[in-house]
């Protein structure tokens, strides 16, 4: 038994927002137009799947989420110890647009590049099956290097632990424990978020915009002060991986193991570490339902038919629109491919990506 | 559920490079000759069958769980197809009975993350924590690096139950959820209860606990608490979700993007139906909760009963004339003052003219008259359904009773509930009515002069 709204405000509440949507009637129709084109134009896949859609929504949900209470909170509790209660409550308790702040900040390919990797790697490593051991009570991966005596590999492996469970089971409210964002992407969402709480309670402050800039700015400085970028899950990977490699323990084995023990991030990372290219491109490699460029780095790993065909079942299992058939074909492509081949091929992809992108820049310009 | 069937050794089997069985022990030849296929001849056992397709497509060891159809059950067993010389080797082991319980135990994905308190956690095959809330450690006294990785019994010691067992080293001997698990965080002692969902691994093998652990002081244990608890934390919870599932069934229905085939918009309607129904539960739930909570009190604040009475029918005019059934309210310029909380007594009244509406045969009319009579001030609404028989009056005022509990919709506990508000603000719902005549609430509350 439910009681409706009084219709009588919900009239006047209603009226408001349609002027404002006349108002906006021709912006919209526009990005209607730009919005159809690009639905046209776009191959079925590289449509998100309403799984993805739905993760990258809570995701960017998050972020703000737990951004906004950090800076709103820092900026309130000055602002109230100023004497400004009223700009602290306004700041605390407004309600702002997401999708908005979200299209100016995506609209930047690195942040953009970011996210639609995690997303998508936390979405594939969430589906991965584990693989059966040999020994059920000898602990798994992780836990027996976080339990090494080398600080070089336990660190990162308990950096791994901690930064899996974050991961896993955000807090109660939906907010992160940490953003666990890179560093320049953790900057633009603080300035961003600074500067749309800015916006918000801007006309309240009336004569005290610049107490309230310099409340929002210390807040946000705060911020990105407390911002460790190298605990994070990707970077804590890497740092293992690298650790591992130096130690002649990473390369097929202990890449396999870790896809076994549904580990995705320690996975890439190996790759990368293995044929030397950075994560990002190991972590496309992976996430790309046409597997090509993956069998090729396993290939430069030196991995066999049988250890890219368990790789590939396991992806496949996770991931429903990856194709068996194709798998079946790749493999043969794969093992035939010479390994000095399948490495020179790579090599390009592994030279540093400022100096690629400085020679792309080059022969553009030309 | 039954022991696997480890002892026994695999069964084993070969097929040719064209998929065609060629060796066979002889459980496998039965079973193969029971889905109709023969030696030499293509296996005829679909999943093993897929098996053996992707190990000559892949040319890649497979392993995995299968099930199989056995006469009258189903069959769940381990399955190991390597390549061979063009053909493909296979070797079945560990079978079992499927049962029931097992199928739908199947579809459960690892618990919800719990709210309130509760953390959530991850372990191993070996038991070893590989994931922890990052809330946990700082109310309890450490830090969850001190914890990860080493054995999930170092973080909670398990207390056993009355029985003197543990549910969660039961559970983990036949690889199964389990609830209830007491245990003590040990830097704090703080007591908690454990729940946990089996990971499972390719073959189906145990891979590890997805659990939670509730503060046993913020939990559910106490049964008092137990309606407070679902109000506070699953209302809060389902009530999104289910706004999300009936808008959805309600725009698949009006099928805005192009025609759709009419047994789906049927569906629609199913589920959004369906959809408000649990929705009105959770709240009529939260309301009940709210009366029943000792210390309830309502609003005596000056209310215009006219005025109520035709908000109330004005909100329900959409529902009327889509059932066909007209209202009549209270003229315009009626007044009838009275004491009551304004919210509580639309709700009242909202419940009593939408009964009113489901029962009453379309085309008839549904009056919501006012009437002062003496110190009390009266809403009565009446319709001209098929009535309630005498026997029954007393029993529609029941939680969980229905007027007609063939009618759709409706939790039982409307009728309950407004006649629980009525009587908190010092009035009453009465109700006069007889088979084939129809229905006749009335609402006394206390009249104002």
């Amino acid at each position: 038994m439910s009681v409706e709204p009084d219709p009588r405000r919900e009239l006047s509440r209603r009226a408001g927002a349609f002027l404002a949507r006349a108002e906006n009637g021709g912006l919209r129709a526009g990005c209607r137009l730009a919005s159809v084109a690009s639905d046209l134009r776009m191959a079925d896949e590289d449509r998100l799947d309403d799984r993805t859609r739905a993760a990258f929504g809570a995701l960017i949900e998050s972020l703000f989420g737990t951004i906004r209470s950090e800076v709103a909170g820092h900026a309130a509790r000055t602002l109230a110890a100023g004497g400004h209660e009223m700009i602290a409550e306004a700041l605390l308790t407004t309600q702002r647009d997401d999708k908005r702040l979200a299209a100016i900040l995506l609209a930047d390919h690195s942040v953009l590049r970011e996210l639609d990797g995690r997303v998508r790697q936390d979405l594939l490593a969430d589906a991965l099956v584990a693989h059966e051991r040999d020994d059920s009570d000898q602990p798994s991966l992780l836990p027996r290097l976080a339990g090494e005596r080398d600080p070089l590999i336990a660190g990162p492996a308990m950096a791994m632990l901690l930064a899996l469970g974050r991961r896993a089971t955000p807090l109660e409210s939906g907010a992160l424990a940490r953003t666990d964002l890179s560093a320049e992407t953790h900057h633009r969402f603080v300035w961003h978020v600074a500067a749309d709480l800015r916006e918000a309670v801007g006309r309240l402050a009336n004569a005290r915009t610049a107490m309230l800039d310099r409340a929002l700015v210390a807040a946000a400085e705060r911020s990105l002060a407390a911002h460790d970028e190298g605990i994070g899950l990707e970077p804590s990977a890497v740092k293992l991986a690298s650790a591992l490699g130096s130690a002649g323990r990473g390369g097929r084995a202990m890449a396999i193991e870790a896809l076994g023990d549904r580990l995705l991030a320690l996975f890439i990372a190996l790759v990368a570490e293995d044929v030397g290219l950075d994560y990002d491109i190991a972590r496309d490699a992976v996430l790309d339902r046409d597997g090509a460029r993956l069998w090729l780095m396993l290939r430069a790993m030196g991995m066999d038919r049988e250890a890219i065909g368990r790789i590939g079942l396991a992806l496949a299992t996770a991931d429903r629109h990856r194709s068996l058939d194709d798998l079946a074909g790749d493999l043969d492509v794969a093992v035939a491919t010479d390994l000095d081949a399948a490495r020179a091929m790579l090599a390009i992809q592994s030279l540093p990506a400022a100096y690629r992108q400085a020679r792309e820049a080059m022969e553009s310009a030309r | 559920m039954n022991a696997v069937d480890r002892d026994l050794r695999p069964v084993r089997g070969r097929l040719d490079e064209t998929g065609r069985l060629v060796e066979a022990d002889s459980r496998l030849a039965d079973l193969n000759e029971a889905a109709g296929g023969a030696m030499g001849a293509p296996l005829a056992i679909p999943g093993l069958a897929d098996v053996g397709r992707l190990v000559r497509k892949l040319g890649v060891t497979v392993s995995r769980k299968l099930v199989m159809a056995d006469g009258q059950g189903d069959l769940e067993l381990w399955v190991r197809a390597e390549p061979d010389s063009g053909g493909v080797r296979l070797a079945l082991s560990a079978w079992r009975e499927r049962t029931a319980a097992a199928r739908i135990e199947e579809g459960q994905g690892p618990p919800l993350v719990a709210s309130y308190g509760a953390w959530r956690w991850e372990t191993d095959a070996a038991l070893r924590l590989i994931a922890l809330s990052s809330q946990a450690g700082p109310r309890d006294g450490f830090h969850p690096a001190a914890v990860l990785g080493q054995p999930l019994t170092g973080l909670f010691a398990l207390a056993e139950d009355a029985d003197g067992g543990l549910p969660l080293l039961a559970a983990l001997a036949i690889n199964q959820p389990f609830e209830g698990q007491q245990a003590a965080v040990r830097p704090s002692g703080r007591r908690v209860v454990l729940a946990g969902v089996p990971r499972r691994d390719r073959l189906g093998a145990f891979a590890g606990f997805v659990g939670t652990a509730f503060d046993v002081a913020a939990g559910a244990p106490r049964a008092s608490a137990s309606i407070d608890l679902f109000v506070t934390r699953l209302g809060a919870a389902l009530r999104a979700p289910l706004g999300h599932i009936i808008a959805n069934a309600d725009s698949i229905g009006a099928a805005p993007d192009g025609p759709i085939q009419d047994a789906y918009v049927g569906y629609a309607a199913d589920i959004s139906t369906a959809g408000r129904h649990l929705l009105g539960l959770v709240d009529d739930l939260a309301d009940l909760e709210a009366i029943e909570r000792p210390g309830f009190a309502v609003a005596r604040e000056p209310i215009d009963l006219a005025d109520l009475a035709r908000r109330a029918a004005g909100l329900l005019a959409v529902r009327a004339s889509a059932a066909e059934v007209s209202i009549e309210r209270p003229v315009e310029e009626a007044a009838l003052a009275a004491t009551g909380e304004f919210r509580r007594v639309l709700q009242i009244l909202v419940n009593l003219i939408g009964n009113a509406i489901r029962y009453a045969p379309p085309g008839s009319r549904v009056s919501v008259a006012v009437e002062r009579r003496g110190g009390t001030a009266t809403v009565t609404v009446a319709d001209q359904g098929k009535g309630i028989a005498p026997g029954d009056h007393a029993r529609v005022f029941d939680k969980f009773e229905r007027i007609d509990p063939a009618e759709p919709g409706g939790s039982g506990l409307g009728l309950y509930i407004a006649r629980r508000l009525a009587r908190a603000m010092g009035g009453d719902i009465t109700l006069e009515s007889a088979p084939g005549d129809g229905t006749r609430f009335t609402l006394l509350l206390p009249a104002r002069a």
